[in-house]
């Protein structure tokens, strides 16, 4: 058997439904500008010069539906001609500076500007407005790898027990894949690597190959995994679950900022201009009348020095060299305990590549560049040089016969490695409602089997309004994240939606009106049907 | 928006410097180099723990160049729903969310006509017990306050079934209200008796930053 050592990254992608809250989409923008474009970019790049890349990327449903939302694409524009415009502002600022740090600053102001009418051509003239055109581009030439992952980003383990969440939540990912993507996908990610026994057997019943979950899964499972995180395992219905490598993810997740992302030299994304300069140099963002946001002008490193891109990249490329020599030795190391070909494999999300470590997409494009070299700059010789490929290319390249069976532990890939993320006094209000939400839409489902017109519709928004309500960044704690207050009225938001579609169709009167501007507000699903939630017989 | 309170809205119109002196007005340890929006989180966050915020309005009232904008709230734009979340959906019902290892947290609600009916006999109030499934014997009762309709629950042993039940002391009994379905709590990370193979110690198992038995330990 070949024993060559992968590597394989898995980037996760997701946003919230932002279309209601003017602050989240301006999030969702800088998530665009900082993180899918430079990627995308990057994929550009190693393309054109012919560097056989392979990554696996999950793009949730409603991130989809946000790439592919005409009105925010062309609110994106005006979001990018801002950019722009602030930009020439920038330029006319740092003229008039002086001391030290000023040439510096007029240097970074001129490749901010330029940087940004780069972003405009590259979003409306080669990828025509649509993000997902690109990735599916990249999908078909084999570079990509798409998984799917729930539609809303739900922690699944919550809703174990209740099969009807689980299965609307698969069911409407694996619709929207294909609808996006036009095949089906092998792979589905769990959100927030949540896993609990039991999830394996939906994901069987809709066809998925394989799943991730986080390394202490693997040594805690029943009976223990005994490659730890370097193989797969497989369930007993029958699905392959790999286990994100543990070294790998913190090496370059920006979380806690211990990793590469913390080097001094890096951007310091968190002094941004926009949050510095007097509100009416900003008013090209919000008229002058609304609330501070990045800006993508970043001035300073980390390290509090005026911010250097070139050595920057330099030490990004540095760091791709490091990661590569740090995984190499670890998988050369196992594969003396183990006759099957080390895993490494790298789950971190999306953001951890631009919009959080601002050099992330040049690490990544010198982490491909650097395994295609014959030569790494591995001191010892004899180490066997690793192959980059994506997890269903690796996972189906094994022999089948040699997987244990094992069931993987109940957990997370947050804060403490379970669920409290989700779960403490700032957020567990939500599940009493969510339960009974389901409850209800289930009944409904039952209660409606055939309907159609302004029920059928008003039943799917319900359905949509539940889905939409389980996302798992809403209901992260409030010392997690920030947007805090906006997420609980978000989610409420949502539950209210629903419970107000449920008791007008206990009463048979709907306020169309009302129903067709939630519609419009709330088109996350293209094809949303709201019998995902029956019970299956 | 209360008038003595900084509103998200007006907060995000501010600059780092100036949010770094709400901050110290409030008496909040902003780490060095904190993110501005979770600056602004944090000033959030202490409004609506303390009542701090009286103590800086009175400070500020000679010439404060940003105190808080009345008219600057933030309603979120969220599409109205005709209906409130109800507070009670009068059912009688328990269940159960696993945490991590050492925490669930459980659940209920009784429904009013039940309420109405053991509170207005010899009522001597409502119960939680938490019965392990697979050892019968060992189950542990918990008095609740008439008006908790959750608890965080610490369980005795990791990886074991589980089933917490409703109940009602009246009339010198006890009676059965709702129970949940059985759960299963996780097995908890012990380095003492994990298997420590070269395998598991390159996947990192001495350094997982997850929640350990060590916890339980009153040492």
């Amino acid at each position: 058997m070949n024993k060559q050592p992968v590597i394989s990254i898995v980037l996760n992608a997701h946003f919230p439904w932002s279309l209601d809250i003017p602050a989240r989409e301006r999030s969702f923008f800088e998530s665009v500008t900082e993180t899918y474009l430079p990627l995308l970019e990057v994929f550009d790049r190693l393309d054109a010069e012919h560097v056989p890349f392979h990554i696996g990327l999950s793009l949730s449903p409603v991130l989809c539906g946000l790439f592919s939302n005409e009105a925010l694409q062309r609110r994106y524009l005006a979001y990018s001609e801002a950019r722009i415009e602030f930009g020439l502002r920038e330029i006319d600022r740092t003229a008039a500076l002086s001391g030290e740090t000023a040439e510096a600053e007029r240097k970074l102001a001129r490749l901010y500007y330029d940087m940004a009418i780069d972003r405009r051509i590259q979003f409306i003239e080669r990828y025509e407005g649509n993000l997902l055109k690109p990735f599916n581009y990249y999908q078909k030439k084999g570079n990509v790898e798409l998984l799917a992952t729930a539609a809303t980003y739900a922690f699944l383990p919550f809703y174990a027990d209740q099969p009807e969440a689980v299965q609307a939540q698969i069911e409407t990912a694996a619709a929207a894949y294909r609808f996006y993507f036009g095949k089906y996908p092998q792979g589905f990610y769990l959100p927030n690597l949540g896993w609990m026994d039991g999830l394996d057997s939906f994901l069987r019943a809709y066809n998925f190959g394989y799943t991730i979950c986080d390394t202490h899964a693997f040594i805690l499972s029943e009976p223990p995994a005994s490659k730890g995180s370097f193989y797969p395992v497989k369930t007993p219905s029958g699905v392959l679950v790999m286990a994100r490598d543990f070294y790998a993810a913190r090496s370059i997740e920006s979380r806690g900022m211990a990793g590469f992302p913390a080097d001094k030299v890096y951007r310091d994304n968190r002094r941004d201009a926009g949050f510095d300069l007097p509100r009416n140099t900003l008013s090209v963002f919000n008229d002058g009348n609304g609330w501070r946001s990045a800006t993508g002008h970043c001035y300073n490193s980390r390290g509090g020095a005026p911010y250097a891109p070139e050595a920057a990249a330099t030490k990004a490329a540095d760091h791709a060299r490091k990661f590569i020599a740090d995984q190499t030795i670890r998988l050369n190391e196992a594969s003396r305990y183990m006759d099957e070909p080390p895993l490494c494999l790298c789950a971190v999300d999306a953001d951890s590549f631009g919009k959080n470590w601002y050099e992330g997409t040049a690490f990544l494009e010198a982490f491909f560049k650097q395994t295609l070299l014959e030569e790494t700059s591995l001191k010892d010789a004899s180490l066997k040089k690793v192959k980059c490929v994506s997890p269903g290319e690796y996972v189906f390249d094994q022999d089948a016969s040699v997987f244990e069976t094992t069931i993987p532990s109940f957990s997370s890939a947050s804060a403490n490695g379970y669920a409290e993320t989700w779960l403490d006094s700032s957020n567990d209000w939500i599940y009493r409602h969510m339960e009974r939400a389901v409850e209800r839409m289930s009944e409904l489902a039952e209660r409606f089997p055939n309907e159609s017109g302004i029920k059928e519709r008003a039943l799917n928004q319900a359905a949509c309004e539940v889905l939409l309500a389980q996302d798992s960044l809403l209901a992260k704690n409030t010392s997690s994240h920030d947007y805090s207050d906006h997420n609980a009225k978000q989610i409420e938001a949502h539950l209210r939606n629903f419970t107000t579609i449920y008791e007008s169709l206990g009463s048979s009167h709907i306020s169309t009106e009302w129903l067709t501007k939630l519609e419009v507000s709330h088109r996350v699903f293209p094809h949303i049907n709201y019998r995902i939630f029956r019970r299956k017989r | 928006m209360k008038n003595n309170e900084f509103s998200r809205s007006y907060l995000e119109n501010l600059t780092t410097e100036e949010l770094l002196i709400i901050a110290d007005r409030l008496n909040i340890e902003i780490p060095p180099d904190l993110a501005w929006n979770f600056i602004i989180e944090a000033v959030l966050e202490t409004q609506q723990q303390t009542e701090t915020i009286s103590r800086l309005e009175a400070s500020s009232a000679g010439g404060n160049s940003f105190a808080p904008d009345a008219g600057a709230s933030l309603d979120i734009a969220v599409l109205h729903a005709a209906v409130q979340l109800p507070e009670q959906y009068n059912i009688t019902f328990i269940d159960v969310l696993i945490r991590d290892p050492l925490w669930a947290y459980v659940f209920w609600e009784i429904k009013s006509h039940d309420r109405e009916m053991w509170e207005n006999r010899d009522f001597n109030g409502y119960c939680l017990k938490i019965t392990q499934m697979s050892d019968a014997g060992l189950a542990f009762i918990m008095q609740i306050p008439i008006e908790d309709n959750a608890w965080y629950v610490a369980i005795p042993n990791p990886a074991a079934d589980y089933r917490a039940d409703l109940c009602a002391r009246a009339e010198g009994r006890e009676v059965l209200l709702a129970s949940s379905g059985v759960f299963t709590m996780p097995k908890i990370f012990d380095l003492r008796v994990i298997d420590r193979t070269p395998l598991h110690l390159l996947s990192g198992v001495e350094e997982f930053p997850i929640i350990r038995s060590r916890e339980r330990d009153p040492q």
